[in-house]
């Protein structure tokens, strides 16, 4: 499992990624987050985790999209790569075999 | 949207040039963009003040690990490579300067040696006893007493106080009682001689309950020191007594006749403590042994003895006030204080405070002096100061010679970075070697300044442990101080001017040389700061000695028998007596106090009129009737008073006379004082004023009175003869120890002069006057040397032009002017940058005396003098010895 294993925060960074599809950069990135799950986070955090991410091999980037409001500087646009999808599946295979497992009664006290 | 709109919507450019200096380079753009179009967001949402804000802010979480630049690859065999490279050009430069060199290299070691003795005495002066664990909860019980009129200190407690502290006191996890012992006579068995011991104590298992430190090699506290006759030695102790034999078990004979059974062995302590104990010998037999027991007064509640000392561990919650407040209970119920007319107070002293506090000593302490400390440690840094100073000096100063050098480098690649590590590199090796020196001056040093030093320090230490961790400190603080700015500056040439040769003109470096000159002149003036310290600290020196205290000191001796206060009286009168019968001795009074001394009684009497009434607080001196004679004070007025048994009749010092207002004091005889409501005396002389203390303070009023003999404890003998020393001065000292032995065998004869007590008071004063003297001659030395690097480097500089003028017909006299005057220049101004600052410093250190010397023009004078002397001489000699030199050796070639 080590090496896939991903982290909360890094689980919806990459899901993030993946929703944005093709305009998956820092600051669309921040943004859809708090859109999504109403979570503040720094710019800086979102750059760590993207960068730790591609590290890892789980997501893929290129340079792109320099726009006048950014001064005339690139955007790195990320993707979701093969290994990164099977990260993310893993983890929701794991999440529902688990739900699936508690039992109704816990629910019910 | 005029310019200055435009660059308001802009986000801070220092923001983003600090971004650009720590983000990696691979990283920056995407970073930035999305920066920018956050900010041009903000500025829309919050207006541009908050967005500049939240944009500096940004860039400050941006600082983190995963940004941050990676040093950029240099190849290791590179610099390898170059390192060898490195290490030949600082060889080649040794060897090529040889002068500035040697100058550099002993200016350092000079500066670092006294650093390396200062910063070990400091260390090892703060190293006592703070290795105990739960030190900070050690405390000692300390005795105030008061005699008579004056309170006593004593570092030691009546011996039951402990034990019933440990009782009835809470607040305490544990209380330590123990009793250092007199150097001893210690014998062992099969041995024919006695030797004589002198770290024994007696003590319980509860000593180790406070200093929990003590590593029990053989036994444990609880059974070696629980019955009595048992003895605990420390390693090396044991091995002195038994060499290689199984010490424990073994008997050792102590106090004459007393057997004592080896029942553990202690490992030696390696630290620094006050309490170096090596016999352990068991707290149980004094309760066992009466004889024993009787020399430690373990009932008495009466006897403070400096020998018996109680330390207590404070439990975590309490503090030493918690403590202090249940002392008053215990003197209460225990010390009968109107019995004696003693009255007693316990304080609590911190275990950190014993090695410096010089009121409460233990037997054979040796304290040290915490002012001392820190203005040694700041000489230290003064030193050090200077030697670096030369050293950026001289390498300013040649840096043009190495402008080529940097011009090559830079155009083969190396960068700034690689030029600072080098000249850094060459500065560490210098004073590598400097250090090296040091450790050999110091070694000498410390030799020469062994009375200064505390007795147990010794160089070993750099070698033992992480001594040498020091070492390694001092020289890389110092290369660092030294070298940055030459490496700073040498790097900083662009290749361009350097490789054209064109340094010289471009910066300026040789011709005007500002900082070069700043650094002088701050050089000279820490010089003749030291040296004006000196002349005003001797001067006053000279004069607390020399001043007429308005009594005779010469020729006069003064003791007190051991613990006379417990003694009978009629004892010491008629020694007086047989002592007034010596050929040797022209007068003796038996006195209360001597005529100056620092401890003092007061009170406050009244002289009352029928119109008026005047309460004055009055400094009493008691003696017999011959206290005048001895010491030779006047009277101006009256007559002495007569022998009476009770304070009956009184003397006044002028000053008395006069705060009661009578002007002329004389007017005062007749008059009658009253010391209560039921004491009205009468005056009946009026005595010239004479100094009643140490001339910290203004002369006090003093009554002096005949007193009951049974509180005149002090011998005061006026010799016959003159001075301190002679033949006859021994003859009569002799024949006095030999009558004092026959009252007091049981304690040594120890007399002063009071000379030397009073040049006692001034203790202090003289460790600093010490202090400055080497201070100074130091300093002075470490300056000239770097002087004398700077000029002979000028002169090699500008022999060209000495050629030219003397071919045009200057004489030798005027170009050493021409040299000199520059510097003649700056010593002017380093005196006025060093007179006010050492002026402010000597009357604040003066102002603590109610006498003092003026600090006159003559001194400042002199120094001055002295510095521009030494400058001179050194400017004049080697200038001197360049303008000698045959022109023609140094115009033929081009």
């Amino acid at each position: 499992m080590k090496g896939t294993h991903l982290g909360e925060f890094q689980e919806l960074v990459m899901l993030t990624v993946g929703l944005l599809y093709d305009d998956a950069y820092g600051v669309a990135i921040q943004d859809e987050i708090k859109k999504q799950t109403g979570r503040k986070v720094t710019l800086s955090t979102v750059h760590a985790a993207l960068n730790r991410l591609e590290d890892k091999g789980l997501l893929t980037s290129r340079l792109g999209g320099a726009t006048e409001e950014r001064g005339g500087r690139p955007k790195r646009l990320f993707k979701i790569t093969a290994y990164g999808r099977q990260a993310l599946e893993q983890s929701r295979a794991m999440r529902n075999r688990m739900w699936g497992l508690i039992p109704k009664v816990a629910w019910e006290s | 949207m005029d310019d200055n709109e435009m660059k308001k919507e802009q986000p801070p450019l220092w923001a983003n040039r600090f971004l650009t200096w720590f983000c990696h380079p691979d990283l920056l753009p995407e970073i930035q963009g999305d920066l920018q179009e956050l900010f041009g967001r903000w500025v829309q949402e919050y207006g541009v003040r908050k967005a500049r804000w939240l944009y500096v802010l940004n860039i400050i979480f941006f600082f983190r690990p995963f940004t941050i630049r990676r040093k950029s690859f240099v190849s290791p065999i590179t610099s390898f490579i170059m390192l060898r490279n490195y290490l030949l050009t600082a060889w080649r430069q040794v060897q090529k300067n040889k002068l500035h060199t040697a100058i550099n290299v002993f200016g350092l070691a000079i500066g670092m040696a006294s650093c390396l003795i200062i910063s070990l005495t400091v260390q090892h002066e703060f190293s006592y006893d703070r290795y105990h664990s739960d030190g900070d909860r050690i405390y000692r019980i300390t005795s105030h007493l008061k005699f008579a009129d004056d309170w006593v200190t004593n570092g030691g407690v009546p011996a039951p106080v402990p034990l019933t502290v440990r009782d009835e006191f809470t607040g305490l996890d544990a209380v330590a009682a123990f009793h250092t012992v007199h150097p001893t006579e210690v014998k062992i068995p099969g041995s024919a001689e006695a030797t004589e011991q002198k770290r024994l104590v007696i003590a319980g298992p509860d000593f180790f309950d406070v200093f929990t430190d003590h590593h029990w090699l053989m036994g444990n506290p609880a059974q070696a020191l629980a019955k009595p006759y048992q003895v605990v030695l420390t390693e090396s102790q044991a091995h002195k007594y038994f060499g290689a034999r199984e010490a424990v078990g073994q008997t050792i004979t102590y106090f004459d006749s007393l057997d004592f059974v080896v029942s553990g062995i202690l490992a030696d302590d390696p630290h620094q403590t006050d309490l170096p104990f090596t016999d352990y010998l068991s707290f149980a037999t004094l309760r066992a042994d009466q004889t024993l027991a009787g020399n430690y007064g373990l009932e008495s509640w009466q006897n403070t003895n400096s020998s018996s000392l109680a330390f207590l561990k404070l439990s975590q919650r309490s503090t030493p006030a918690d403590i202090e407040r249940q002392f008053p209970a215990l003197i209460d119920k225990y010390i009968k204080q109107e019995a004696n007319n003693v009255k007693s107070k316990f304080n609590l002293q911190p275990l950190s405070d014993m090695h410096f506090d010089a009121d409460y000593l233990l037997d054979d302490q040796r304290i040290a002096h915490k002012p001392t400390l820190y203005g040694l440690a700041l000489v230290a840094l003064f030193l050090l100061l200077i030697a670096s100073i030369n050293f950026i000096n001289l390498e300013t100063a040649r840096a043009v010679l190495r402008s080529r050098e940097v011009g090559v480098r830079k155009v083969l690649g190396s960068s700034r970075g690689q030029l600072i590590q080098q000249f850094l590199g060459e500065t560490f090796l210098i004073t590598l070697l400097a250090g090296g020196l040091a450790v050999l001056i110091a070694h000498w040093g410390m030799d020469y300044f062994k009375e200064s030093l505390p007795p147990d320090l010794s160089l070993h230490v750099l070698w033992k442990s992480n001594g040498w961790l020091l070492l390694l400190a001092i020289v890389g603080m110092v290369s660092l101080l030294a070298g940055a700015y030459p490496a700073l500056a040498l790097s900083s040439y662009s290749p361009v001017f350097a490789l054209k040769n064109q340094m010289a003109k471009s910066s300026g470096i040789t011709r005007k040389a500002y900082l070069r000159k700043s650094l002088i002149v701050f050089q000279f003036a820490i010089a003749q700061a030291f040296i004006l310290g000196t002349l005003m600290v001797g001067s006053q020196l000279h004069f607390l000695l020399h001043k007429d205290m308005g009594f005779q000191k010469d020729a006069i001796v003064h003791f007190q028998p051991d613990q006379w206060w417990q003694d009978t009286t009629q004892r010491r009168v008629t020694l007086a007596n047989e002592l007034r019968n010596l050929s040797g001795v022209s007068a003796l009074s038996l006195s209360g106090r001597l005529p100056a001394s620092s401890g003092w009684s007061s009170r406050t009497v009244t002289y009352q009129t029928d119109t008026s009434e005047a309460k004055v607080n009055i400094y009493i001196k008691q003696a017999d009737t011959s206290f005048l004679k001895v010491y030779g004070i006047k009277l101006l007025a009256g007559r002495n008073y007569h022998v009476s048994d009770t304070l009956h009749e009184l003397l006044l010092n002028e000053t008395a006379a006069k705060a009661f207002g009578f002007e002329p004091p004389a007017e005062a005889v007749g008059q009658l004082i009253a010391l209560d409501e039921n004491r009205l005396l009468p005056v009946v002389g009026v005595v010239r004023d004479f100094h009643d203390g140490p001339l910290y303070e203004k002369i006090h009023p003093v009554m002096m009175g005949s007193e009951e003999s049974r509180r005149l404890g002090n011998f005061n003998l006026l010799l016959a003869t003159q001075g301190k020393q002679g033949e006859q001065v021994e003859q009569s000292l002799a024949q006095i120890e030999k009558v004092y032995q026959r009252f007091y065998p049981e304690a040594p004869f120890e007399y002063q002069f009071y000379e030397d007590t009073i040049a006692k008071f001034y203790e202090a004063e003289q460790r600093t006057a010490r202090l400055i003297n080497v201070a100074t001659g130091l300093g002075i030395f470490i300056s000239c040397l770097g002087l004398l690097g700077l000029v002979s480097f000028t002169t090699n500089q500008r022999i060209k032009e000495i050629g030219i003028r003397k071919v045009l017909g200057a004489t030798v006299a005027q170009i050493v002017t021409l040299f000199s005057l520059e510097f003649v220049g700056l010593v002017f101004i380093s005196f006025i940058i060093a007179a006010p600052i050492a002026w402010y410093l000597a009357s604040e250190w003066l102002s603590r005396f109610a006498y003092r010397t003026d600090i006159g023009v003559a001194i400042f004078i002199l120094t001055v003098l002295s510095a521009l002397g030494l400058a001179l001489l050194t400017v004049g000699l080697r200038s001197w010895y360049a303008a000698l030199a045959n022109p023609v050796d140094s115009l033929r070639n081009e």
